[in-house]
């Protein structure tokens, strides 16, 4: 489903939630011509008609109306949840520290994966700890196409995820530690 | 209670949240403040069934965009979830956005516990062939 994207990003670089707002008029001309953008809007387009039927019916029955502090409880809770997911500390001090949500940093590795040709990222687990010096570890699984040179990609995956998080992150990873467990054939 | 008088000014952690926020756009480096709309949504059903009825922790507001702010004991503590540009540091960004929050809630006379930066995503920026995003 299109809202499950990385990073709320469709191929050609829209968001999904600028798609959702361009649902209110007609396809522009980008939009009619990039696949990606066609698809995600096909795919909210019943999300977006369902939502209008609910609006326009709620609209005519005042006496369904939510109360009006509703959406900001729901963004509220959303946001609350959002904090409780897994994050890793960076830095921190007494004046304020500074956290990575574990999936940003995990996207962070998958998108350098996906530079590295005949190899897949899949599960990704990180651990940094930087009260016991351990420092930045990363652990990712791969799948690798068949006749894939596994030791010289490995090789250049290890060093395009460590030059990658070093870069976008500011913190080099102490290990990256790779395990090929499957091989893929499309 | 989250108007807590300040310094002879009374001051509610929803604008202290805005002012934080209004912080946080203007820092080289923030693509957007907030989670993904994805990972939002994600949580929705979630916080629906868990949290919606729970009655807010005490002192503590969302101002808007997911920027928390808190008065306690007559200083402010704020917690920002931000997407960084994956061409800038990301701990840079968050160190910069730290000072820029501390200085910008310092100017309206609210005293400055500690600003928590979350990195929610780190992404690309928005391509020129996709304007207005």
């Amino acid at each position: 489903m299109a809202l499950e994207m990385h990073a709320d990003q469709v191929g050609c670089g829209r968001t999904v939630n600028r798609i959702w707002q361009d649902l209110v008029q007609p396809p522009d001309g980008h939009t009619r011509t990039c696949p990606d953008c066609r698809t995600v809007r096909a795919n909210l387009e019943p999300l977006f008609t369902a939502t209008a039927v609910l609006r326009d019916h709620d609209l005519r029955h005042p006496g369904m109306r939510p109360p009006y502090t509703l959406k900001d409880r729901v963004l509220e809770a959303a946001f609350r949840q959002m904090r409780r997911s897994p994050r890793l500390v960076l830095c921190g001090a007494a004046d304020g520290r500074v956290e990575i949500s574990e999936a940003a940093l995990a996207a962070v590795v998958h998108d350098a994966a996906r530079t590295i040709g005949g190899v897949r990222a899949r599960r990704c687990r990180i651990h940094h700890e930087p009260e016991t010096g351990s420092g930045l570890l990363i652990h990712l699984r791969t799948a690798v196409a068949p006749g894939v040179d596994i030791r010289r990609a490995m090789d250049s995956l290890r060093l395009t995820i460590h030059d990658a998080v070093e870069t976008s992150v500011g913190i080099a990873p102490r290990a990256v530690h790779l395990t090929v467990e499957d091989l893929y054939d499309d | 209670m989250t108007e807590r008088p300040l310094h002879g000014k009374l001051i509610g952690s929803s604008v202290i949240a805005s002012v934080a926020a209004r912080a946080a756009r203007e820092t080289p480096g923030i693509l957007r403040l907030g989670p993904p709309l994805g990972q939002l949504l994600a949580r929705v059903r979630s916080a629906a069934r868990n949290t919606l009825r729970r009655v807010p922790d005490a002192g503590y507001r969302t101002g808007r965009d997911g920027v928390f702010a808190a008065v306690s004991g007559g200083c402010a503590t704020v917690d920002v979830g931000v997407a960084t540009d994956a061409r800038f540091n990301a701990l840079e960004v968050a160190a910069d956005l730290q000072e820029r929050i501390r200085e910008a809630l310092h100017r309206t006379g609210v005293s400055v516990g500690s600003v928590n930066v979350t990195i929610l995503a780190i992404e690309e920026p928005p391509s020129p062939a996709a304007p207005g995003r």
